[in-house]
C-alpha cells in the first residue's frame, strides 16, 4: 500500500512518514529515526548516521534546473572520504525520474545511472592502477583517475541509495572523449555506475537555500591551546594554529590531529584571515594561508590563499613575485594524452606544460579544504595558455586533482580586499599583456587573407571588361606627332577605369603617348601619359638592355557618361633612331578592369599587424618561459 | 556579452587586428569597385576641361 501513496508509519514513533518517490529507500523520520524501506514495502528502522549539522547552502526543499527539466532535492548521503566531504543530493524530477547531485567543494554535477556498455569486472577494477584502462563503453576507453574510500556515511531526507556496506570504495573514470563516470561499489561486487554531468552553480538555477547562520568548529591547538576555528567544517579536513604553527589534519576523526609544525610560523599576509572581496563577481572570505616551497632547483616560494562562498565554494589565490592567479577545481577537465605530456589541449586550445614539481608546506594559517599536509609526493604541473592555467595534481594514492587558473589584475584584487599587495617583481607566467595563441594568429591571419582575396576576386568576376579601342596606329614619316580622335562611347558604370596597353617597336627609341579622355556632355578630360622605351647595346663586353616595348597606363575612378579619346603620339627623332624607324603601334584600350595591383597592396598592409605581432609575441613569450626548464625558446 | 572587445574573449588579442583587417576590407572593395588604384603617386593622370582639339582650357 505504502509503495502507492508513499504514506507509512514509522515503527519508531508511529508518526507518518511520507515518501515522494517510489524508488527511493531510506527516509529520515521526523523522530530522527533512519528508516530502511525493504522490497517487501515494510519499513524498518536502519542503523545509521544522521546529519547533525545544518551549514550547506543547499538543503532539502531546494530546487533547481537541468537540462531544462526541473528537479527538487529530497534527501542527500554525505560521504567522509580521506581527505574530504562530499554529498550526494538525491534529486527528484517531476516526471518521477530520479538522479543525484553530486557536490562538494564548488564543484555540481548531475549523476544519472547508467548501464555499462560492457560487463563491468569489479575484480579487474579494484586492481587497476591509477590511469589504467578498462571496458566500460563500446567505442571509448576509460581510464581511472580517482580511487576513494568512503569510511563514513550520515543521510538527511529521503535517499535514494541502494543497500550498502557502511564502508565503500568509490572510483573515478574518464573517457576519452570528456565524459565522467562514478562507480560506488554499495556492497562488496555490487557496483553501480553512473555518469556525471558537470555544471557550474548559475547553470543550476538552484533555489531554496539555507540562508541561515552557520556553526563552526573550534579546534583546541593541542600546543598552545588556542582555539582555532573552523568555519567550513566538516569540508575543511586541514588546519593550522596562527600563533603557534601546529598543524592539525583530521584523518577519519573523531577530532583534528597534530600533523607536525610549521617550518617558518612567519604569517606574512597580505591578505588577512577574515578578510572579504569580490573576485569573479563571487564574494569570498579569506580563511586560510599558505606559503608554498617548490622542489625544483630554484625552491621557489609562493603565497597561496584560500577562499570560501557558501554557494560556489573554495578557491585559491596564488602570489608569486607580485603576480596573482586565482585558480578552482574543475569536474571538466583535459583528457591526458600520455602519462606525463609536454601539452594537453582542451577546447581546441593547446596548453604547453610549464613546470612540475612537487610542493612542501612552509607555513600555514587558517583552515584549508583536504589534507595539504600530506601532499608532499603529489606531483604538481602546469600547462599554460595565458591568461588561463591548467594544473593537476597527481598522487598516486588518490588520483588526479585538475584545476584551472587564470591571471588576476593586481590592482583589482588589491581594491576587491582592501589590501596593500606586494609589488609585481617579475613577468607573470599568465601575464596577459602581449600574449596571444601563435595557432590563433595564424588562424586569424588567413581567415583575414582570404576574406581579402575572396572579396577581391568577386568584385573581379563583375568587372565589364569592354575592349573600347584595339587599333594600330600608323605614325606619320614626316612628322614627331600623330594625333587622332576615337567616337563617342558609353561607360556605364557608377566609376569604372580606363586600361591602356600599348605595344610599340621600339629600338634604341622612345614613343610618348598622352591620351585624353574627354566627357562629352560636361567637357571634363581625364589625361594620361606613357612613355615607351627600349634601349639595349654592347659595352665592355656586356650586353645591356633597359625599358620594354610594352607599357601599361591607366585613367582610374572615371564616372559614368559619354566619352571620347584623344590620341596624340610622339615618337623619337633624335639620335642613334632613324627618321623614319617607327611606323606604328598598337594600342588597346579596355574599359571596368579589375587591378590586382590593388589586392597585393592590401595584403601587404594586411600582414603588417601579424608579422609585428608574431615578432613582439615572441620576445614576450622568450622572457615569460624564462623561468620554466620546459621553455620552447631555449637552444 | 562575449565579443572579441570584452577582455574575457579569447579573440580578445586580435581585437585591434579585426579592426583593421575590416577597414582594410572596406577600402579595397571601394576601391576596386570604383575602378580606383591604390597609392597611385606617379602623378600621370591629370584632370582639366578640354578646350578643344588645340589645347587645355
Amino acid at each position: 500500500m505504502g509503495k502507492v501513496t508513499g504514506i507509512y508509519q514509522c515503527p519508531a514513533c508511529s508518526r507518518t512518514v511520507t515518501y515522494r518517490s517510489g524508488n527511493t529507500r531510506l527516509i529520515v523520520c521526523s523522530c530522527g529515526q533512519a528508516l530502511n524501506r525493504l522490497e517487501s514495502d515494510d519499513l524498518i528502522i536502519k542503523s545509521v548516521s544522521i546529519i547533525q549539522d545544518h551549514n550547506d547552502w543547499l538543503r532539502v526543499g531546494a530546487s533547481g534546473v537541468f537540462e531544462k527539466r526541473k528537479f527538487e532535492v529530497l534527501g542527500r548521503f554525505r560521504c567522509w572520504l580521506d581527505e574530504s566531504v562530499y554529498n550526494y543530493w538525491t534529486i527528484y524530477f517531476y516526471d518521477n525520474s530520479l538522479a543525484i547531485l553530486a557536490e562538494g567543494y564548488g564543484m555540481y554535477a548531475i549523476m544519472q545511472r547508467l548501464t555499462p556498455e560492457k560487463t563491468l569486472e569489479p575484480e579487474a577494477l579494484k586492481g587497476l592502477k591509477m590511469l589504467g584502462s578498462i571496458p566500460l563503453l563500446q567505442e571509448e576507453d576509460c581510464f581511472l583517475q580517482r580511487k576513494d574510500s568512503c569510511w563514513k556515511y550520515e543521510i538527511e531526507g529521503e535517499v535514494w541509495m541502494p543497500e550498502c556496506s557502511d564502508q565503500f570504495p568509490i572510483f573515478g573514470l574518464s573517457s576519452t572523449r570528456g565524459r565522467h563516470f562514478e562507480i560506488l561499489e554499495f556492497l562488496p561486487n555490487y557496483m553501480v555506475v553512473y555518469e556525471l554531468h558537470y555544471r557550474d552553480y548559475k547553470s543550476l538555477k538552484l533555489t531554496g537555500f539555507n540562508e541561515g547562520p552557520t556553526t563552526s568548529k573550534n579546534v583546541s591547538c593541542p600546543s598552545c591551546h588556542n582555539t582555532i576555528v573552523v568555519k567550513t567544517w566538516p569540508y575543511a579536513q586541514s588546519c593550522a594554529c596562527t600563533n603557534c604553527g601546529t598543524r592539525l589534519a583530521f584523518k577519519h576523526g573523531p577530532e583534528f590531529q597534530s600533523a607536525g609544525k610549521d617550518k617558518l610560523n612567519a604569517n606574512r599576509l597580505s591578505i588577512p584571515l577574515g578578510a572579504t572581496g569580490i573576485v569573479k563577481d563571487i564574494s569570498y572570505e579569506v580563511i586560510g594561508y599558505t606559503l608554498k616551497q617548490d622542489s625544483t632547483p630554484e625552491h621557489s616560494r609562493w603565497s597561496e590563499y584560500v577562499l570560501y562562498n557558501r554557494a560556489e565554494g573554495y578557491a585559491f589565490l596564488s602570489e608569486y613575485a607580485g603576480n596573482w592567479l586565482y585558480a578552482r577545481e574543475q569536474g571538466n577537465y583535459p583528457i591526458l594524452p600520455e602519462e606525463d605530456p609536454v601539452a594537453i589541449y582542451y577546447k581546441g586550445e593547446q596548453f604547453q606544460l610549464y613546470n612540475a614539481y612537487s610542493i612542501q608546506v612552509i607555513d600555514a594559517a587558517g583552515e584549508f579544504p583536504f589534507n595539504i599536509y600530506d601532499d608532499t609526493t603529489a606531483l604538481s604541473s602546469e600547462f599554460i595558455a595565458p591568461p588561463r592555467m591548467w594544473i593537476y595534481e597527481k598522487s598516486t594514492a588518490e588520483g588526479i586533482n585538475w584545476f584551472t587558473a587564470e591571471h588576476q589584475d593586481h590592482k583589482q584584487l588589491a581594491a576587491a580586499f582592501s589590501a596593500e599587495l606586494p609589488p609585481k617583481t617579475e613577468m607573470g607566467v599568465l601575464e596577459p599583456s602581449g600574449y596571444m595563441s601563435l595557432n590563433r594568429l595564424l588562424k586569424v591571419t588567413l581567415i583575414a587573407v582570404a576574406v581579402l582575396v575572396g572579396i577581391h576576386l568577386l568584385i573581379g568576376f563583375g568587372k565589364q571588361n569592354k575592349v573600347l579601342l584595339q587599333q594600330d596606329v600608323t605614325l606619320k614619316d614626316s612628322v614627331a606627332s600623330t594625333t587622332f580622335v576615337t567616337s563617342k562611347f558609353d561607360l556605364t558604370k557608377w566609376h569604372s577605369n580606363l586600361q591602356f596597353d600599348i605595344n610599340a617597336p621600339v629600338d634604341n627609341s622612345w614613343l610618348d603617348m598622352s591620351a585624353s579622355l574627354v566627357n562629352n556632355s560636361t567637357g571634363q578630360e581625364y589625361h594620361v601619359e606613357q612613355l615607351v622605351q627600349y634601349y639595349h647595346g654592347y659595352d665592355d663586353g656586356e650586353s645591356w638592355n633597359e625599358g620594354s616595348p610594352t607599357e601599361t597606363a591607366y585613367l582610374t575612378s572615371i564616372p559614368a557618361g559619354t566619352y571620347f579619346l584623344r590620341i596624340e603620339a610622339d615618337k623619337d627623332t633624335t639620335g642613334n633612331s632613324s627618321w623614319n624607324g617607327l611606323r606604328q603601334f598598337s594600342l588597346t584600350v579596355t574599359s571596368d578592369v579589375p587591378s590586382h595591383r590593388n589586392l597585393f597592396i592590401f595584403l601587404g598592409l594586411l600582414l603588417l599587424w601579424p608579422i609585428i605581432s608574431f615578432i613582439r609575441l615572441r620576445a614576450t613569450e622568450k622572457r615569460r618561459w624564462g623561468g620554466s626548464k620546459y621553455s620552447p625558446y631555449k637552444a | 556579452m562575449n565579443h572579441f572587445f570584452n577582455s574575457g574573449s579569447s579573440w580578445y588579442p586580435f581585437r585591434w587586428f579585426i579592426v583593421i583587417a575590416t577597414g582594410l576590407t572596406l577600402w579595397m572593395s571601394y576601391t576596386d569597385y570604383s575602378g580606383g588604384r591604390v597609392f597611385t603617386y606617379s602623378g600621370n593622370q591629370q584632370r582639366g576641361y578640354y578646350g578643344g582639339p588645340t589645347g587645355h582650357k
